[in-house]
C-alpha cells in the first residue's frame, strides 16, 4: 500500500495530467440533462454574482440613456413652450388690433416686421405676411396707423411709415371733425396741416383718418395734438402731433386689404 | 493551504469576472479576447506544475460551464494546450515576448479550430465560415491583449527585482 502511494506520489504530475484530461472526457460523455445540471451548479457558485452586478450596471446605463433622452425632450419642450408663447403673444395682439379696427369691407393680412430698410432707417420697414401684399394699403397695429405699403414683392413689402415723407394721411379731429393733412416735416416732426385757423382744435384731441384718398380707411386713430400757434399773417394752424404707434418697437403688424 | 485555496478561490471568480463584465466591457463589435486563454497561458508560464495543471484544469471547467452542450469538451481542449504549454516553457526559450505572441497565437488558433469543429460536428463549410468571421477577428484581438498582459507582468516582475537589487 505505501508502495504504490509513494509511487503515485512521485508520477504526481503525469497523474495531474492525466486526471486533468479523463475527467472532462468523462464529463463529455454525460448526456445533457447531467451537464446542464453540473454547468448551472458552477455558474450558480461563480457567475451569478457577475450577471447580477452586470444586470445592475445594465439597467443604471438605461436609466442613464433614459435621463440623456429625456433631458433633451426637456431641452426641446422648453423651446417649443418659447415659441408658442411668443405665438400666443403675438395671437392676442393680432386679436387686439383686430378688435381695435374698423373692419367693414377690408380683410385683415397680419404680417411680421422682418427689418428696417437700411436706406431709410428711420421712415420704412419691411414686412413679411403669409400672402402676397399689395402696394398702397395702410398698414396698422393696435395704436393705430403705422404706414403704407410702398412696393411689394409677392409676400414683402416696403412700408413707408408715418414718420417719414412718403406718407401723407387725410385726417380729422375726432372732437371737432376738423379736417387737415397729416405730414412729417424735417424739424417740426408729425404736423396736423392745412387746417383752417379759425377751426376749433384743442391740445389733447385724438387725430384720426378721414377717409379721404383711398388709402386710410375712416377711424384709425393717427395721434394725439401736443402742440397748436396760430401765426397773425397765416391761413393755417401749427398743429403738433404726438403719433400713437410707438415707430421704435414695431413687431407684428396688420395690412388693410380692400375687400373686392 | 488556505492561502491556496484562497488564491484558487480568487483566481475562479477573476475567470467568471473575465468571461461576463470584462468580455462586456471590453468587446469590439461582438469580438470577445479569448480570456479563457489568455488566463490559462499565463498560469502554464508562471506557475509550477503543481499548481499550474489544477489551476488551468479549473479555469477551463469554469469556462465550459457556459456552454453545458459541450462541457468536457472545452475543458479537454483548454486543459490540454494548457500542458502543452506548459511542456514547452520546460523545452523553449519561451521567456522571450515574441515566442509567447507566437505561443498566444497558436494556442487560440489551435483552440477555436478544435472547439468549432467540435460544435459543429466537423462540418468543415460552417467552421470555414465561423473562422473567418468570427475565430480570426477574435485570435487578433486575444493575441494583442494577451501580449498587452504578458507584457506588464513582465514589467511589473522587472521592476520588482530591481527593486530588491537596489534595497
Amino acid at each position: 500500500m505505501k508502495w504504490s502511494v509513494d509511487r503515485l506520489y512521485r508520477n504526481r504530475k503525469a497523474l495531474l495530467i492525466a486526471s486533468g484530461l479523463l475527467i472532462p472526457f468523462l464529463l463529455s460523455l454525460l448526456l445533457l440533462p447531467e451537464k446542464t445540471f453540473i454547468a448551472n451548479v458552477l455558474q450558480d457558485v461563480f457567475y451569478s454574482p457577475f450577471w447580477a452586478l452586470s444586470n445592475r450596471v445594465t439597467s443604471l446605463l438605461d436609466v442613464y440613456q433614459q435621463n440623456v433622452k429625456l433631458s433633451a425632450e426637456v431641452t426641446r419642450l422648453q423651446f417649443e413652450r418659447i415659441g408658442l408663447e411668443r405665438d400666443r403673444i403675438e395671437d392676442e395682439r393680432f386679436r387686439s388690433m383686430i378688435d381695435a379696427l374698423p373692419r367693414e369691407g377690408f380683410r385683415f393680412i397680419p404680417a411680421d416686421v422682418v427689418a428696417y430698410d437700411p436706406g431709410r432707417r428711420y421712415s420704412a420697414i419691411t414686412i413679411k405676411a403669409a400672402e402676397d401684399l399689395r402696394r398702397f394699403r395702410a398698414v396698422v397695429d393696435e395704436n393705430g396707423i403705422v404706414g403704407k405699403t410702398s412696393s411689394t414683392t409677392g409676400r414683402t413689402a416696403n412700408v413707408s411709415m408715418l414718420i417719414g415723407p412718403n406718407c401723407h394721411v387725410a385726417a380729422r379731429d375726432k372732437t371737432t371733425q376738423s379736417l387737415g393733412i397729416i405730414k412729417w416735416q424735417s424739424g417740426r416732426g408729425l404736423v396736423f396741416d392745412d387746417v383752417a385757423v379759425e377751426a376749433e382744435v384743442a391740445v389733447g384731441d385724438t387725430i384720426i383718418s378721414s377717409g379721404m384718398g383711398g388709402v386710410f380707411p375712416e377711424g384709425l386713430v393717427v395721434g394725439t395734438i401736443t402742440g397748436i400757434a396760430t401765426p397773425t399773417s397765416a391761413f393755417f394752424k401749427q398743429i403738433k402731433v404726438a403719433p400713437a404707434v410707438d415707430f421704435s418697437s414695431l413687431d407684428n403688424v396688420i395690412v388693410m386689404e380692400p375687400e373686392e | 493551504m488556505a492561502a491556496r485555496i484562497a488564491k484558487f478561490i480568487v483566481l475562479a471568480y477573476l475567470v467568471a469576472f473575465s468571461q461576463t463584465i470584462l468580455a462586456n466591457l471590453t468587446a469590439i463589435q461582438g469580438i470577445v479576447p479569448n480570456y479563457g486563454i489568455i488566463i490559462i497561458l499565463l498560469i502554464a508560464l508562471r506557475k509550477e506544475y503543481d499548481i499550474a495543471l489544477p489551476a488551468i484544469f479549473m479555469c477551463a471547467l469554469i469556462i465550459d460551464a457556459l456552454t453545458p452542450e459541450l462541457l468536457g469538451v472545452g475543458t479537454l481542449i483548454r486543459f490540454g494546450i494548457g500542458v502543452i504549454a506548459f511542456q514547452m516553457r520546460r523545452s523553449m526559450n519561451i521567456e522571450q515576448l515574441f515566442s509567447r505572441l507566437y505561443l498566444i497565437a497558436g494556442a487560440d488558433l489551435v483552440y477555436q479550430l478544435l472547439y468549432q469543429l467540435v460544435a459543429n460536428k466537423f462540418d468543415i463549410s460552417i467552421v470555414g465560415r465561423i473562422y473567418w468571421e468570427v475565430s480570426l477577428p477574435t485570435l487578433v484581438y486575444t493575441t494583442v491583449v494577451g501580449f498587452a498582459a504578458m507584457f506588464l507582468l513582465d514589467l511589473e516582475y522587472k521592476l520588482e527585482i530591481t527593486r530588491r537589487r537596489v534595497g
